[in-house]
């Protein structure tokens, strides 16, 4: 059965459109037919993530005003998999350039195709958010530990809801957790209490994500990336939401521990230096 | 060198920093107890009605003039009502049988009530309420012979159990 996924916040810039590109290279690479929907409109981004920035002929508004013969003209089909398409936002319109009813249209039309559609969402919560959402079965909330990307997730949860969209999950991006256990940084359970919505998963920081993003392919594919195996564990439990959520708890302590680890050990370095 | 070595002990003592993770949870906490209540005004609307509700069945209130709000002092956010009591009944009314609410648009009739002396005016109750610390927060019910046209002002800390959404957010 198709399921269709926005992937909002409220806030920007905390990885709406990393996660939006992760999670659909991650459910493609286990053999799901998946389409990504920038939704973002005259700020589009996704394409550049993907790599696939070069390729573009016709986009969203093209298809919505159908200056193309449907929408499958308009997408791209990833380098990397078979199975991922990107339906690419238009770059000179405006978000008003769109109707939420066509919106909607187009995405009944699209799951018909897809296993899974992810529509990837723009920040703030005006017109382009409304016709984001509109369309979709269930909502994937990103939020960093940060006070003002939860306040504007409570924001999010609060106009879904009142949209009668209960489905949300979270996922919270960017988490350092040797600063929650220094107490500096909002923690998991904190930002669960406050938000009382599921947790779908979490991302650590990690330099490799801008090392990717340059590059133009998703962390994800990356076996060493910390950020990448999240998503990975993402994907997972996505698909199959009975998947275990002990997995969470594991890495983060994995990741503490590490931590401390590196940092017993730089310490005794200094320490070797300067008595020797 | 000795800077870093004396870092670290205070790193392992703990003790080289404020928690700003409390500080941030708490901060948190209470402006998304404000945003909710703003954001969503059917919610104080039906926690209004209920209100109404319950307090009918003990006393006879003004319902067109009574007032629900949150307000914020330092550290916690109160909820803050005022509500002009006409009469207290001397038995309450069973909650099976609700009592007959008082009409928002019907005017209260406060000719035949007897005026009393000591009723003070409507402002200097207000003003009474506002300037209440949350920490004397309890009912703070008016003495019978000044109830009859004052005002009966309840406030209600909120400060523990706030955290939780309303799954029936409108």
């Amino acid at each position: 059965m198709s399921k269709v996924f926005v992937v909002t916040s409220g806030k920007g810039g905390v990885g709406k459109t990393t996660a939006t590109a992760n999670l659909g290279a991650g459910l493609a690479s286990i053999g799901k037919r998946v389409v990504l929907v920038d939704a973002d409109i005259g700020l589009r981004n996704l394409d550049l993530l993907l790599g696939l920035e070069n390729r573009i002929v016709f986009d969203l508004v093209d298809v919505l005003d159908k200056k193309c013969r449907g929408y499958k003209q308009a997408l791209i089909r990833d380098k990397r998999f078979e199975s991922l398409f990107l339906l690419p936002a238009a770059q000179s319109k405006n978000k008003d350039a769109v109707k939420a009813e066509q919106m909607k249209e187009l995405m009944d039309e699209l799951r018909k195709e897809f296993d899974y559609v992810l529509i990837d969402c723009p920040a703030g919560i005006e017109g382009g958010f409304r016709n984001a959402i509109i369309g979709a079965d269930e909502a994937i909330i990103i939020t960093n530990p940060e006070i003002s990307a939860v306040r504007d997730a409570d924001r999010v949860v609060g106009i879904l809801e009142s949209e009668n969209k209960s489905k949300i999950s979270l996922i919270v991006n960017r988490l350092r957790s040797e600063l929650v256990k220094k107490g500096q940084m909002l923690s998991i359970d904190d930002i669960r209490g406050i938000l009382s919505i599921d947790v779908l998963g979490v991302v650590p920081e990690d330099h490799k994500i801008l090392f990717h993003s340059n590059k133009g392919e998703p962390v994800i594919l990356d076996k060493f990336s910390p950020a990448g195996d999240a998503y990975r564990k993402i994907v997972k439990r996505l698909h199959d939401p009975g998947e275990p959520h002990e997995e969470i708890k594991q890495s983060k302590n994995g990741g503490l521990r590490s931590f401390l680890l590196k940092l017993m050990r730089s310490t005794m370095e200094k320490l070797e230096k300067g008595a020797s | 060198m000795f800077d870093t070595i004396f870092e670290f002990f205070q790193r392992l003592m703990g003790k080289e920093r404020e928690n700003t993770r409390t500080t941030a949870r708490e901060r948190l906490r209470l402006v998304l107890i404000h945003d909710r209540s703003s954001v969503s005004p059917q919610l104080m609307e039906s926690l209004r009605a209920d209100l109404l509700e319950v307090i009918t069945r003990y006393m006879e209130i003004d319902s067109g003039n009574m007032e629900l709000m949150l307000e914020r002092h330092d550290g916690s956010v109160a909820l803050a009502a005022s509500i002009p009591v006409i009469n207290i009944r001397r038995t309450p009314v069973p909650s099976a049988e609700p009592a007959k609410r008082i009409k928002e648009s019907e005017p209260v009739d406060k000719s035949d009530a007897p005026k009393p002396v000591e009723a003070k005016p409507e402002e200097e109750i207000k003003a009474e309420r506002t300037t209440t610390p949350p920490a004397a927060a309890t009912v703070r019910s008016r003495r019978r012979k000044a109830a009859q046209s004052a005002s009966a002002i309840a406030k209600k800390r909120v400060k523990k159990s706030s955290g939780k959404r309303k799954k029936n957010r409108p």
